[in-house]
């Protein structure tokens, strides 16, 4: 920590960053049983469970952060409407953020840099997001001209304006799991990377099956019991498949890439998911005086990117390149983690991000690394399952892991812990989280 | 659209005819009954007091509390309209003293306002000196379960046996059974077996303030009812239910700014997280109300191991092995309350809830066994049940239509409880002011038929 | 003795309505049929529950808005009051008031009963009223109660009670006001299936007197307590006094008492109340 001499720097040196607990909605596959409920509904439902956890009724908290990746135009102020519909008290500020897949984590690191800067002592991390109800647009052209008639003066302008409409300018614009750079699915530029480093059809079903097999123990134990709280009918996640078996999985056509080599599957891929998620951060006196006791620290947070669009990495790579720097931040390797969180995009994007950190040649060329960066012990990965069967709601899974995380850290007494998320647009955002 | 036949009482019922023989009996028109409000005064108009003997140290007492209400005392033979009619018999040494029972209630009954209350005040029969004392004391038992019967108006008449020594901790119980709190209490025997310290100055309209209470089964009907109670008694609340509730759950919490813990109580290890949670998030346990419970209705005939070992389950053992936890050191504090609910089916019985019916009672030899209970005791921890009677919620509603509608109407009040009347029975047991009272089950049925 | 008449379908509202507004039948029937509709195993439609509640301004949660049985029984009222034997017509029937008593929250995912009834028909000062009972049983139990007493113009008694709501004096005009579209009405009609003529087009109200359509009295009930959904008590009793109807399209003022138990719709000038709400938790009486 840069200091200077003579300047009181008490005031701003950080603080510990404190996860105290969190809460979701199960996870509903896209058009299922939330297909109904917005963004707006997700989210406040999520909060409220979350407030009643924790008994905060009626209390102002530092601030509440989250976003959602597919936002409808009216919901331009999402959190801060969903917070005046809580039980919080009207005057906890709140605002946006969004950074595609990296959303929820994103906004938990900037709850706790401002936790750690003493410019706050609480808040809520967040995000929500429904592909049960997208957000469509006007086209372009009928945009114009609903401008141009707002405009038009007279009754005979009107007409004209009118009359100017075709029938082509009627189609709206849905919203596209497309990059816009390169028009290519998530899933297709995962199949490239796939393909690029060898990862095998039968590895991505046995990390799929483990996902599935692991998070229904988790359910089956109460490990959800104070992370998540139903809601329309629904009181585990959707998607979750507790008897799917590497043989059930071999049978599925694969759906992105092509020819002999394509290997992904809809059962080594997330779904559309509908879902929210929230996470409590607090500093360490804010906890004890609520008579709270937290989970686990939150240490530090660390966001890459990669030019997947004229560079050679993948779409998804970036969280490969981001954890590098901020272990190296901390002078620790990747034994040193008791718990390695990766969200599963893509059942490929996990054995990918696995095989780079394995990779010598790679880690020394691109990550500029003296050799790899090391392996990580399967019995350490995902423990408690993660997106392939819980699924992904996208802004929503970075509130999901973190708290997971933290109550798996708890749960063990000591240890560290490691979240890495894809996002789109070729980015990343990583975190360490310390049991406390 | 279809005819679905109605069965024959409700058809009864339903004719001109039935209608007629009802209104002949003078049976329905229940009475709005008067019920507990924070600003509301202890009672509505004046109390009667009458006692036996020179020396009515209980009939001061009450005399005491009636004086710091503003409550008038009339005079038992005035004319003037009472709210309560109260009689010292804690003196009563054999039958012919009765009489002084039926000096001061009989010309007392006609004046008694619309839910009035009648206080009878005795000595159990169990520490009697002699024979004539034991019958002349359990005689107050009939006589006020038959006054209770011939009242009217929504008025209720209870007995309060105080044990000898225990004339100190009957204030609670007293103002428990005069105001609305006890509106569905009636023809009820309380006994205040003492032991427990004396009374600090309560703070009436607070009675719970400070405490920290736990409520199983708290996101809906009776469970919801009581975690309200004891929240505007002044009690933080931890309300607990199964994870499948929990948004049901959630609700209540924030509405009482309390916590909500999403927990099976049959789990294993729910006792210790009730206990972490409370000591952790509000430092402390003072009160544990076991609510939760199910039922899995059928005859015995038809009722397979599931059915039966989930109620069990349920109702009965997972609050032996929750107890395990909250009732040693570092659980519920010393001079906590539990208070278990029990029900009516624990006492008589019901056609097709064998299961339900057995672990009900079972919560009521539970309640009898802590109560005596040397060691609770000797930490001023006491355990008490309510029994509910008919009350209007959807555990009830799964009681044939026949059987629900002679349940509302076969009770002295001549009309279903709500859960509010079971709620503020629980948060009178849970003050402290209370310490004189444990290992009693209380009826709240509206002195039901069923069971009596 | 009262007949109970188990409805196994849908009725179709619109159908009912359309053939008892044909049928013109005698105001002057003396008793309101003892009769009592109902229907079992019903199921909250989640599409249709999120598409009022999207409308009214609810948040889609696992409670049902305090109004929405009253949408879920509304054929079985229609049905009630399409019937020979029932005293008012159809049509031309005005809803005065309406209280709703709630022993807990009603969750989506319950079975539902709905019974329905008509009683207390009784003389007011402007003509004849009765109140359509609605009671929603969960598992046999009651768990909410509706009172929709609806007015019917004609010979009236001076000296007959009136219905009048709390005063509204005491009641302070917030920064809340509500832009109420023309198409409010006709949007409400999709969801509520109540298509009354007067509520969907200027056009169609006219016949019945109206010079603009007016917004479904319990479409801006349901508004209100929306607005104030996050006090509602867990148990407890919201009165409506509709006063004035909403003309479409307009706007409309928010007075309340601050803590949200009463309410006041008004229009945009001094003397236009529209509707008052009140509402107690279960155990402050009523």
């Amino acid at each position: 920590m840069p200091c200077c001499k003579g300047v009181a720097v008490s005031k701003s040196s950080p603080r510990r960053v404190a996860v105290l607990g969190g809460n979701r909605v199960p996870f509903a596959r896209s058009g299922g049983p939330y297909a109904k409920a917005t963004n707006a509904d997700l989210l406040t439902t999520t909060l409220d469970g979350l407030v009643a956890r924790f008994g905060l009724a009626g209390e102002r908290l530092g601030e509440v952060v989250a976003g959602a990746v597919l936002k409808h135009a009216r919901d331009w102020n999402l959190t801060r409407e969903c917070v005046l519909g809580t039980s919080l008290d009207a005057t906890t500020p709140a605002y946006d953020l969004q950074q595609a897949c990296g959303t929820g984590l994103e906004a938990a690191i900037l709850v706790a840099n401002k936790i750690a800067l003493g410019q706050i002592d609480s808040g809520i991390a967040g995000g929500t997001d429904t592909a049960s109800d997208p957000p469509m647009a006007l086209s372009d052209e009928l945009r114009a001209v609903l401008l141009r008639l707002n405009r038009a003066k007279s009754p005979m302008d009107r007409a004209k304006v009118i009359a100017s409409v075709r029938p082509g300018h009627l189609t709206p614009a849905v919203p596209q799991n497309v990059e816009p750079r390169t028009g290519m699915s998530m899933g297709e530029h995962m199949a490239v990377t796939a393909k690029e480093w060898g990862v095998t059809r039968e590895a991505q079903d046995e990390l799929a099956v483990a996902s599935h097999r692991n998070l229904a123990a988790a359910y089956d134990r109460g490990f959800f019991d104070d992370l998540v709280t139903p809601y329309l009918g629904l009181s585990r996640d959707g998607n979750l498949r507790p008897d799917t078996t590497v043989e059930k999985l071999a049978s599925l056509a694969p759906v992105f890439g092509r020819g002999e080599g394509a290997t992904m599957t809809a059962g080594n891929s997330t779904p559309l998911t509908d879902g929210a998620s929230a996470v409590l951060l607090s500093s360490a006196d804010w906890a004890a005086a609520h008579g709270i006791s937290p989970l686990a620290w939150f240490v530090d947070g660390q966001a890459a990117a990669v030019d997947y669009v004229n560079g050679a990495d993948g779409l998804l790579t970036a969280p490969i390149f981001a954890v590098p720097t901020l272990l190296a931040r901390h002078g620790l390797t990747l034994a040193d983690f008791d718990f390695v969180e990766i969200h599963e995009a893509f059942a490929s994007t996990v054995l990918v991000t696995l095989a780079a950190w394995e990779d010598e040649s790679f880690c020394r060329e691109r990550l500029g690394l003296p050799g790899a960066l090391g392996s990580i012990d399967r019995s350490k990965l995902n423990v408690n399952g993660s997106s392939l069967a819980a699924g992904h709601p996208f802004a929503a899974t970075g509130g999901r892991i973190v708290a997971s995380l933290a109550k798996m850290l708890h749960e063990k007494g000591s240890g560290l812990g490691l979240i890495s998320i894809c996002a789109a647009g070729g980015q990343g955002v990583v975190a360490i989280l310390e049991a406390a | 659209m279809g005819i679905l036949g109605s069965d024959p009482y409700a058809t009864l019922l339903a004719t001109p005819l039935g209608k007629r023989m009802v209104d002949s009996f003078g049976l329905p028109k229940p009475a709005t009954l008067r019920r507990y409000a924070v600003d509301a005064p202890l009672l509505d108009g004046p109390a009667l007091l009458g006692w036996l003997g020179d020396d009515h140290p209980i009939a001061d007492r009450i005399r005491a509390i009636l004086d710091v209400e503003g409550v008038e005392v009339g005079d038992p033979f005035d004319t003037l309209p009472a709210a309560a009619v109260i009689v010292d018999l804690s003196d009563i040494q054999g039958p012919a003293d009765l009489e002084r029972l039926r000096a001061v209630v009989a010309p007392s009954l006609k004046r008694l306002m619309s839910s009035g209350r009648v206080l009878v005040i005795g000595r159990p029969e169990a520490s009697a000196t002699s024979a004539a004392q034991a019958a002349a004391r359990r005689a107050l038992v009939g006589a006020t379960k038959s006054v209770a019967k011939e009242l009217r108006a929504g008025a209720t008449a209870n007995l309060l046996l105080v044990a000898e020594g225990a004339d100190d901790q009957i204030e609670a119980a007293v103002r428990f059974l005069l105001s609305g709190r006890s509106a569905y209490v009636s023809g009820q025997v309380i006994e205040v077996t003492g032991g427990g310290p004396a009374a600090e100055r309560t703070e009436w309209t607070q009675p719970l303030a400070g405490k920290v209470a736990v409520v199983t089964g708290a996101a809906r009907g009776i469970g919801a009812a009581i975690a309200e109670v004891l929240a505007r008694d002044g009690a933080s609340i931890v309300a607990v239910d199964v994870p499948a509730a929990g948004q049901a759950l959630a609700g209540v919490a924030n509405r009482l700014r309390g916590t909500a813990l999403q927990a099976d109580v049959t789990a294993p290890d729910a006792g210790e997280r009730i206990v972490d949670h409370a000591q952790l998030r509000h430092g402390g346990l003072d009160i544990v109300i076991h609510n939760a419970g199910i039922t899995r209705d059928k005859l015995l005939a038809n009722t397979d191991e599931a059915r039966w070992a989930s109620v069990i389950g349920v109702n009965l053992e997972s609050i032996l092995r929750m107890n395990d936890a909250i009732l040693r050191p570092g659980g519920v504090s010393d001079g906590g309350r539990m208070v278990l609910v029990s029900s009516i089916a624990g006492i008589a019985g019901n056609r097709g809830q064998t299961n339900y019916g057995a672990s009900k009672a079972g919560v009521i030899g539970l309640t009898q066994y802590l109560g005596r209970d040397r060691g609770l005791r000797a930490r001023g921890i006491t355990v008490n049940a309510v029994a509910p009677g008919f009350i209007e919620t959807e555990m009830t509603g799964a009681v044939p239509f026949a059987t629900r509608e002679i349940g509302r109407r076969l009770n002295s009040l001549q009309q279903g409880g709500r859960p509010v009347d079971v709620a503020e029975t629980i948060a009178w047991l849970s003050q402290d002011a209370n310490a004189g009272v444990s290992g009693q089950v209380v009826r709240v049925c509206g002195q039901s038929l069923i069971g009596a | 003795m009262t007949t109970r008449l188990v409805v196994t379908g849908t009725p179709d509202p619109l159908w009912l309505a359309a053939r008892a507004a044909l049928r013109r039948k005698g105001a002057q029937t003396p008793e309101v049929p003892d009769v009592s509709l109902e229907q079992h195993g019903l199921r909250v439609d989640v599409d249709r529950l999120a598409a009022y509640s999207a409308l009214c301004g609810f948040r889609l949660g696992s409670g049902l808005p305090v109004t929405y049985p009253l949408v879920l029984a509304f054929p079985l009222h229609v049905a009630l009051m399409a019937r020979d034997d029932f005293p008012f017509p159809i049509l031309g029937a005005v809803h005065l008031v309406n209280r709703i008593t709630w022993v807990r929250p009603v969750l989506v995912d319950e079975p539902l009963s709905l019974h329905v009834r008509a009683e207390g028909r009784r003389a007011h000062r402007k003509g004849q009223v009765l109140d359509l009972v609605t009671d929603l049983h969960v598992d046999g139990a009651r768990v909410w109660h509706s009172t929709s007493t609806y007015l019917l113009r004609g010979t009236g008694d001076p000296n007959a009670p009136s219905i009048e709501p709390p005063p509204v004096a005491d009641l302070s005009l917030g920064p809340v006001r509500w832009r109420v579209d023309a198409d409010t009405g006709r949007r409400y009609a999709a969801v509520s299936g109540d298509r009354n003529p007067i509520h969907l087009s200027a056009l169609s109200a006219r016949p019945f007197g109206f010079r603009h359509a007016i917004a479904h009295g319990m479409w801006s009930y349901a508004r209100v307590m929306a607005h104030t959904a996050a006090r509602m008590p867990f148990a407890g009793t919201s009165t409506v006094w509709f006063r004035a109807p909403i003309p479409l399209p307009s706007t409309v003022r928010l007075a309340t008492d601050g803590s949200g138990r009463q309410v006041a719709l008004r229009g945009m000038d001094d003397r236009t109340v529209h509707l008052v709400t009140a509402t107690n938790s279960f155990d402050e009486g009523h």
